[in-house]
């Protein structure tokens, strides 16, 4: 019998020879430029110190030729209009929802500030309803929490937005008493639960926002193509007042639809998934997408810190696609404010994307994935790289100095000839333009960005800023890449996601080594290496000198205000913002009943607090543990209670109503007064009124 | 526990005096009540019946415990038999249908937390990593090895 074999879809083969035009334009150039280096270090360096040199440099060149060719590539396209017009695209075929399909929004929370996270969520919830899509869609707010203030703070919140809403039964909330495998294992814990009720599922990070009709439009693209597994929208980072994420926000906005576009252009059907802002199927995701925990301890070994490069790659390795769907709008998320945060976060993502090493020869991923894999490790292994390459090149200048070779500027042309100068700075800067380009070829473009003339300014800025940060990012992340390869394992922290500026002594502590090292660096290389390869290296030593100042003056509001005010690195979200982040900065927080001071004393105290706290919990044994616990409360007042006593208390309901019912009953004055109940007094003395108020 | 306290209180004129004489249990009583979202006659009713059951003179712990329990039970019969009930009227949605309200708030209220369990197991599958397969496929890829290994043929007998 003959075995009929699905003809593979037609992007696939277009893919195919778009991949191999790519390679060898990335490959060609590098060997030319490679080439003609070596030949320039022939006569001048001996072998020892001419190979590494190339090596690195091939690696680099290549690294920085990926980005070039794909933001050409993506500036072409774009002058074009025809992102999305490949065969197969989501976007072709949209289907009208079923009516029983069901869709989960879920919203993974770690410790996260509660107020903004309900606010993305009913920004969300609202849009979706003037969408009229809202009949589709159920809200899950995924905890993973450990603080037992924040625990019960967002217990609040989840029923304050359903009372506001109207939202109960279709707003839940889960909080995992085990967070196991951090933000992956919560996903996975939804979909053990409840997945089998949701066709699909959008994850939304804590800073997320995505309007209803992109929503609509995302479950279209999902009915229409049953062969899809994950669509990924390309989120616009915005709301940021810090200079520094007012940069991030600009470069993004401005630069990013280039590369998107480009990547889009490349992957199709083999894209790249980033974890949140985005559509998965369920059954497959489920049948599929469990991660595997790497053998071996962390920092490489363990459960894996990026988790959603390998589910996209797990899921297309079960036969699915995965669609990078670029430029669909209305999807939002927000940069950290700081350089500190950023870094922070960095080293979770130098983590995670080292640990993708072990996963490059397993059976089965698409090609396409594994080069995603290896994008995402040479993101960071290229700090280190470039770090050799300096240290090298200093070597080797010293060298030529000690050999005879001139080191004024004639003399390093000799040893590094300036078109190594000049190209590289044409494949890192040219993207730039191309994008500064397309936004003032398009009618109106340009002053929603500030105008023609702020946004030149605003780019000019822009790559001297980049300029100065980019050393200090080497140093950062060449320390990152080093411990994770010493076995330093790192933490899940809590991400920042409110404006807060760094101090001058926060500063030094954090970057006072980075300017110290600088200064030292630029001294030492005037010294010994001449003023040629130190004029070549100024930028470097420059940034990495003032990591201090320019990462305390970029953390603050008021700088990134006062760029505002003069139309500096303006996004058009900004110019024009949509009505989701309208919603953001309205302050319905004030409409939640607040928790002051200590949560979990007016969550014992507070009668209609305890109320809803207890109706949440689960019966459990009430054991001798709670009992002693519940008399160690009473006895000797909150403050004696560990973070980990407290979440055993709220864990449980009976503890919980125990502890109400003895707050209450207590005589002792002082232990009355450690709950905050010391005003009774005045109450008693005073007649009791029969004048009852209702709050 | 009604009975009880009926009991102990037996024989109680309940009348102004009685609550002159309790009144640092009621005055907490009252600061309790105003955390409720109560309207006036039911405050009054809540109050008449802590007084009609306790008589207070000490100010111990047991004698406020004492008073939570019955105003407790008090709470409880104003909503239906949960003591809850009263205390997270609050948090209750108008969209609370009709059939709902016949059931505990508390109830109703942990069912809008989460839906009902649909468990569906979700586990890894397995996934070779081993380089010197990835070897071995590449080899076979590039026509240099034979994708299926050969095997002996076994004859029987």
């Amino acid at each position: 019998m003959l075995a009929l074999t699905k003809p593979p879809p037609a992007w696939k083969l277009i893919a195919q020879s778009r991949r191999m035009w790519f390679t060898a334009l990335v490959i060609f150039p590098t060997i030319f430029a490679s080439a003609l280096l070596a030949q320039s270090f022939a006569y001048s360096l001996p072998l020892w110190l001419e190979i590494p040199i190339l090596v690195i440099f091939i690696l680099l060149f290549s690294w920085v030729s990926v980005g070039f060719w794909t933001a050409l590539a993506g500036f072409i396209l774009l002058l074009r209009g025809s992102v999305h017009i490949s065969q197969g695209s989501p976007e072709l075929s949209m289907g009208q929802p079923r009516e029983k399909t069901r869709v989960a929004v879920v919203i993974p929370i770690y410790n996260e500030e509660v107020g903004r996270v309900a606010l993305g969520l009913l920004a969300t919830y609202r849009s979706l309803e003037s969408a009229g899509a809202l009949s589709y869609f159920d809200f899950f707010l995924l905890s993973d929490t450990r603080d037992p203030e924040i625990w019960l703070k967002e217990e609040i919140a989840w029923a304050g937005l359903c009372k506001m809403l109207e939202g109960f039964g279709r707003i839940h909330y889960r909080r995992r008493s085990m967070n196991k495998k951090a933000k992956s294992g919560n996903i996975a814990d939804f979909c053990r639960r409840w997945g089998r009720g949701y066709e699909y599922m959008v994850v939304l990070d804590a800073d997320s926002v995505m309007s209803g009709r992109t929503l609509l439009d995302l479950l279209k693209m999902m009915e229409g193509n049953p062969q899809i597994g994950i669509i990924q929208t390309q989120p616009v980072a915005v709301n940021r007042e810090t200079l520094y994420a007012r940069l991030q926000q600009f470069a993004h906005r401005l630069y990013g639809p280039l590369f998107s576009a480009g990547l889009r252009f490349l992957q199709l059907g083999d894209g790249h998934y980033i974890g949140h802002n985005a559509i998965l199927r369920v059954a497959p995701f489920m049948r599929h997408c469990a991660l595997p925990v790497l053998p071996g301890d962390p920092p490489l070994g363990g459960v894996l810190l990026s988790h959603d490069f390998v589910e996209a790659a797990l899921m297309a390795k079960g036969g699915w696609e995965v669609w990078f769907v670029p430029e669909l709008d209305g999807s939002y998320e927000e940069v950290p404010p700081t350089l500190i945060d950023d870094l922070k976060r960095d080293r979770r993502w130098v983590q995670g994307n080292l640990q993708h090493m072990r996963l490059l020869w397993s059976e089965g991923l698409r090609s396409a994935h594994r080069l995603l894999f290896v994008n995402g490790v040479m993101s960071f292994l290229a700090a280190p790289l470039w770090g050799a390459f300096l240290l090298l090149g200093a070597v080797a200048a010293w060298y030529w100095q000690r050999s005879g070779g001139g080191m004024n500027a004639e003399g390093i042309f000799e040893l590094f000839p300036a078109w190594i100068f000049g190209l590289t700075a044409f494949l890192l800067f040219s993207p730039k333009f191309m994008a500064l380009f397309w936004v003032i070829a398009q009618p109106h473009q340009a002053t929603r960005f500030g105008g023609r003339i702020r946004l030149g300014l605003s780019v000019i800025l822009e790559m001297l800023y980049s300029i100065l940060m980019a050393p200090i990012r080497m140093f950062f992340h060449s320390q990152f890449v080093f411990q994770v390869f010493r076995g330093k394992s790192a933490r899940w922290g809590v991400q920042v996601r409110s404006d807060q500026a760094i101090s001058w002594a926060g500063g030094w502590q954090d970057f006072g080594w980075c300017s110290v090292v600088g200064l030292v660096l630029a001294a030492l290389g005037y010294l010994f290496l001449g003023k040629g390869y130190f004029d070549w290296l100024a930028p470097v030593l420059l940034g990495m000198s003032v990591a201090v100042p320019l990462a305390v003056w970029t953390s603050r509001a008021s700088v990134g205000r006062a760029a505002r005010q003069n139309c500096l690195f303006v996004i058009p979200e900004e110019h024009d913002p949509p009505a989701e982040l309208l919603e953001l900065s309205q302050d319905i927080w004030i409409k939640f009943p607040c928790l002051k001071d200590d949560p979990f004393v007016q969550v014992v105290v507070d009668p209609q607090l305890n109320a809803l706290h207890v109706a949440l919990q689960r019966n459990r044994n009430y054991s001798a543990k709670h009992r002693l616990l519940c008399q160690k409360a009473l006895e000797l007042g909150p403050d004696h209670l560990t973070q980990k006593e407290r979440n055993t208390l709220l864990g449980d309901r009976h503890s919980m109503l125990s502890l109400h019912l003895g707050v209450w009953s207590l005589a002792d004055k002082v232990k009355m007064a450690q709950w905050g109940l010391e005003d009774l007094d005045s109450v008693a003395r005073s007649p009791v009124s029969l004048n009852y108020e209702s709050i | 526990m009604d009975n009880l306290i009926r009991h102990a209180n037996a024989g109680l004129h309940h009348d102004i005096p009685v609550l002159k004489k309790n009144d640092l249990a009621m005055s907490r009583i009252e600061q309790y009540l105003r955390c409720l979202q109560l309207n006036d006659i039911e405050r009054f009713r809540i109050r008449q019946e802590v007084l009609e059951r306790v008589n207070l003179s000490g100010e111990t712990e047991v004698s406020y415990g004492l008073v939570f329990s019955v105003l407790q039970t008090v709470l409880a019969r104003l909503s239906g038999g949960d003591e809850l009930g009263i205390r997270l009227q609050p948090w209750s949605g108008v969209n609370r249908k009709r059939h709902e309200n016949q059931e505990k708030l508390s109830g109703w209220l942990k069912q809008q937390l989460q839906p009902p369990l649909a468990r569906q197991p979700m586990v890894p599958l397995r996934l070779n990593r081993s380089w010197r397969d990835a070897c071995r496929r590449f080899l076979t890829v590039l026509g240099i090895r034979r994708g299926t290994p050969a095997v002996r043929r076994a004859l029987q007998g």
